[in-house]
C-alpha cells in the first residue's frame, strides 16, 4: 500500500506558541501577547483556525469499548497469574526443604469422607488440615476441571506419573494415623512463610463461588477415593506446570475446549510443538559450542548493546568464563526477542538439524530461511532460559535482600514504582542492572570488562568518574541516578 | 521484597485527596479485590483506546491492557502516590507497549523479507480512499467514515512517540507535566512533541480537511 508521507517540516516559533494557546499552557503574558497578534494579524489567526480544525479531526477517531466480559476476565487473569507466581515461589520453597520428603509416610489410611470431615470438625486446625491437599495444589486444582479430566490425561501418558516425594506426601497417611492427623503434623513442621501462604491461599479458596469451590472438593473426593491417587496428583501437578509455560491464548484456547477428548487432543498438539527433553540438552550443547568458536564475536555484538550481564553464571563457573559469558549472550538476545542480531547462518543449523530427534528437526527444515529458524530457535531458547534462570537463581549469593533493600532506598519514586510494576524476573534483573549502573566497572566495556563484584558487593558511593564521556542512557551513565537527570 | 516508596508525605496526600483513582489503588494495595475491579472499569476502555491507535491492533491492545492491568497488580504492595493514578497507569502502559512494539517491528522485519509482496491489500492507502470516495460523492463530501480512516491514518504517520503524546493530550487530556512524567521527558521536550505532531498532522490533513484532496502518498 502506499501510506501518506509525513510532512516533517520544523515547526517556527509561531506553530509552538499556536499549540500551547490551544492546550491552555501558555502563561497569561505569552498568552496575551499572542491574543493581540491573534486581533491584529490574519496569518496568525488563520494558522490557529487550520491547527484547530486539524485537532477537531481527530474526534473522529473511534474509542474503544470493551465487552461486558473484559473486566471479569481480567480480574481473573491478573488474580491467577498472581497466583501462579505465588504458587510457584511457594513450590521453589518445599522442594528446597528436604526434610519435607520424610513426611512420605508408607501406608495410606481409610478414606474419610471430605464433606464430613468439614462438617463434622468445626475446629478450624483440623478443616485446615483436611484442605491441605487442595490448598497445597491449589493452582493446579483449579487447572484441572474434573476427575474424569484427569484420568484420561493419565491414560494418554502425555505426562510423566511417576509419583514424586511430594505427591506421595499429599496422598499419604501415616502409620495408624488418619489424613487429618498426618496433616495437622505436616502443618506444625512447616516454618511461618509457608503457613502464612496456605492461610492465603485458603482465604482465596473460601473466596470462590459456590460452584468452584464444590468442583474442587469434588475433585479430591474423588482423588482419594481413586486407586491411582498418587499417580493422578503427579499427573495434575504436571499439566499445571506444563500449561503454567503457555501463552494466556493458548491457555484461554485450552479453556474453551470442554469436551476433556478434545482438551486433550490440543493438549497433545501443543506438546508436539514443543521440543522434547533429549532435544532441549541437544541445542544447549549446540549454543554451547557455538558460543565457544564464536565468542569473541558474541561479545563484540553484546557490548555493542551494552547488555549487562547477569551475576549468576559469573559466579557460579569462574572456568571457561569467556564461553560462558558467550553462553549467556545467546540466552540473553532469545529472551530479548533480538536472536536475528546474531550471526547463526543455515550452516550452523544444519548441524543442529542434524543432530535433533525428528519433529524438531523438521520444524527447522521447514523454515525458508536462517532468520526464520532463529525465530524457532529463539522460542526454544527462551522455555530453556526459564528453566536456566531458576536453576542459576541458587547461584546468586551476592543479592542478600538487604542490598536490594539499600539499593532501592536510593531509587528515585518512579524508578522504584517502575520497577515494582515488573513481572518478578524482570524486576530482578532490573534491580540487577541498577546495582551494576551504581557500582560501576562490572559491564560489558568497563574498565574492568566482565568482571564480577567483589564478594559482598561493594558499599555504594560516589561514583561517577565518566560525566564526560557523553553518556546518558541508562545503561550508560551512572550520573543519570546520581542527579536524578530523568528527563535528558 | 516489602520495602516502602519514599516520597514526601504531603505530595502523597495531596494525590490521594484530589485523585479518587488514586484513593481506589490504595484500597487495591490493601488488597481490596472489588477496588481493583473498579479501577479496571473505570480505565479499561480508555487504556485500550490509546493502545489500539498505538499498536494498531485491538485484539493486541485488549491483551496489553490486561499486561498493564497485571502490572498494576502485582506492584499493589509497594504502591505509593507520587502522581495522579491515570499518570503512573500510563507509564505503565508505554512501557508494555514499547516491548509489544519493539518485538512487532522484528517479526514483521523477518515476515516481509520472507514474503516481500505480502499484506499489499491489508489496507486501503489514501490514494485508494480519495479515488473511491471522489467516484461515490461527487461533490466530494467528506463522510464521517472515510474522515475516521483518513484521520486514523495520519495518525499512523506519526513516530510513536509522537503519537502517544497526541494520545495522552487529544484522549487522556493530560497537561503537558502530566504527559512528561508519563513518557519521561522534560516537559520542554514535551510542548516540542507536540507542536511536531500537530504540524505533521496538519501538514497531512490540511489539503483534505480544506479542499477534499486526497494526502499527497509520494
Amino acid at each position: 500500500m502506499t501510506a501518506p508521507a509525513r510532512h516533517d517540516r520544523e515547526p517556527n516559533a509561531l506553530d509552538e506558541e499556536l499549540v500551547a494557546y490551544l492546550d491552555d499552557e501558555l502563561d497569561a503574558d505569552a498568552r496575551a501577547k499572542l491574543e493581540r497578534r491573534l486581533v491584529s494579524e490574519p496569518g496568525v489567526r488563520e494558522s490557529l483556525r487550520k491547527l484547530t480544525r486539524v485537532w477537531d479531526a481527530l474526534e473522529t477517531l473511534p474509542r474503544a469499548e470493551v465487552n461486558e466480559a473484559f473486566a471479569t476476565t481480567t480480574v481473573e487473569a491478573v488474580v491467577a497469574k498472581e497466583a501462579l507466581s505465588q504458587a510457584s515461589t511457594f513450590a521453589m520453597r518445599r522442594s528446597a526443604r528436604s526434610w519435607m520428603r520424610g513426611v512420605a509416610l508408607l501406608a495410606a489410611c481409610a478414606l474419610v469422607s471430605f464433606v464430613a470431615v468439614r462438617w463434622f470438625w468445626p475446629d478450624p486446625n483440623q478443616q485446615l488440615a483436611n484442605d491441605l491437599p487442595i490448598l497445597e495444589n491449589y493452582d493446579a486444582f483449579r487447572a484441572v476441571r474434573n476427575i474424569e479430566f484427569l484420568r484420561e490425561l493419565h491414560q494418554a501418558s502425555l505426562f510423566d506419573s511417576k509419583p514424586t516425594d511430594a505427591a506421595t506426601a499429599t496422598a499419604a497417611t501415616g502409620p495408624g494415623k488418619s489424613l487429618v492427623e498426618t496433616n495437622l503434623a505436616r502443618l506444625a513442621a512447616m516454618n511461618d512463610d509457608d503457613r502464612a501462604l496456605i492461610a492465603k491461599t485458603r482465604v482465596d479458596f473460601e473466596g470462590l463461588d459456590e460452584n468452584q469451590r464444590l468442583r474442587i472438593e469434588q475433585l479430591e473426593v474423588a482423588l482419594r477415593a481413586d486407586p491411582n491417587e498418587s499417580e493422578l496428583r503427579q499427573v495434575m501437578i504436571r499439566y499445571f506446570e506444563w500449561q503454567s509455560s503457555l501463552s494466556t491464548g493458548q491457555r484461554d484456547e485450552l479453556r474453551s475446549l470442554n469436551a476433556p477428548g478434545a482438551r486433550i487432543a490440543r493438549v497433545k498438539d501443543m506438546i508436539a510443538a514443543d521440543l522434547p527433553e533429549p532435544d532441549r540438552a541437544v541445542v544447549f550443547e549446540w549454543v554451547r559450542e557455538y558460543a565457544e568458536e564464536e565468542a569473541d564475536e558474541l561479545l563484540r555484538i553484546a557490548r555493542g548493546k551494552q547488555w549487562v550481564p547477569r551475576p549468576e553464571l559469573l559466579e557460579a563457573m569462574q572456568r571457561d568464563k569467556k564461553k560462558w559469558q558467550a553462553v549467556l549472550v545467546i540466552f540473553r538476545a532469545a529472551e530479548n526477542g533480538e536472536l536475528e542480531d546474531l550471526p547463526f547462518n543455515e550452516v550452523d543449523f544444519k548441524l543442529l538439524e542434524s543432530r535433533l530427534s525428528e519433529v524438531p528437526a523438521g520444524r527447522l527444515e521447514e523454515c525458508l530461511n536462517a532468520d526464520m529458524k532463529k525465530l524457532v530457535l529463539s522460542s526454544w531458547l527462551q522455555t530453556m532460559a526459564r528453566d536456566f534462570a531458576e536453576k542459576m537463581r541458587n547461584f546468586d549469593p551476592r543479592f542478600a535482600d538487604r542490598d536490594y533493600k539499600d539499593l532501592l532506598e536510593k531509587l528515585p519514586v518512579d524508578r522504584k514504582n517502575e520497577i515494582f510494576s515488573l513481572p518478578p524476573e524482570q524486576a530482578r534483573q532490573a534491580l540487577n542492572d541498577e546495582w551494576y549502573l551504581r557500582n560501576g566497572d562490572t559491564r560489558f566495556g568497563g574498565p574492568g570488562g566482565f568482571m564480577p563484584p567483589p564478594p559482598g558487593g561493594r558499599p555504594f558511593g560516589p561514583r561517577d568518574d565518566d560525566r564526560n564521556d557523553g553518556k546518558n542512557g541508562r545503561r550508560g551513565d551512572r550520573r543519570r541516578h546520581d542527579d536524578d537527570d530523568r528527563h535528558d | 521484597m516489602g520495602v516502602g516508596l519514599a516520597t514526601s508525605e504531603p505530595a502523597g496526600q495531596t494525590y490521594e485527596q484530589r485523585d479518587p483513582d488514586v484513593r481506589l489503588m490504595l484500597d487495591v494495595r490493601a488488597d481490596n479485590a472489588a477496588a481493583f475491579e473498579e479501577l479496571v472499569l473505570r480505565y479499561q476502555n480508555r487504556l485500550v483506546t490509546v493502545l489500539e491507535h498505538l499498536v494498531g491492533r485491538r485484539e493486541l491492545a485488549e491483551d496489553l491492557a490486561q499486561e498493564t492491568f497485571l502490572r498494576v497488580y502485582r506492584a499493589r504492595k509497594n504502591y505509593v502516590p507520587g502522581s495522579k493514578f491515570s499518570t503512573w497507569l500510563y507509564t505503565i502502559a508505554n512501557n508494555v507497549a514499547s516491548n509489544a512494539l519493539r518485538s512487532q517491528r522484528r517479526r514483521r522485519e523477518v515476515h516481509w523479507e520472507s514474503k516481500p509482496s505480502g499484506d499489499s491489500q491489508a489496507v486501503m492507502s489514501l490514494d485508494q480512499l480519495a479515488q473511491a470516495a471522489s467516484g461515490q460523492m461527487p461533490t466530494r463530501l467528506i463522510d464521517k467514515a472515510e474522515m475516521r480512516d483518513v484521520v486514523r491514518m495520519a495518525v499512523e504517520t506519526l513516530g510513536e512517540r509522537q503519537r502517544l503524546a497526541v494520545l495522552l493530550n487529544k484522549f487522556e487530556g493530560m497537561s503537558y507535566e502530566e504527559i512528561a512524567q508519563t513518557m519521561r521527558m522534560t516537559t520542554k521536550a514535551v510542548k516540542s512533541l507536540l507542536t511536531r505532531a500537530r504540524v505533521n498532522l496538519r501538514g497531512v490533513l490540511e489539503p483534505y480537511l480544506e479542499r477534499g484532496d486526497h494526502p499527497d502518498p509520494s
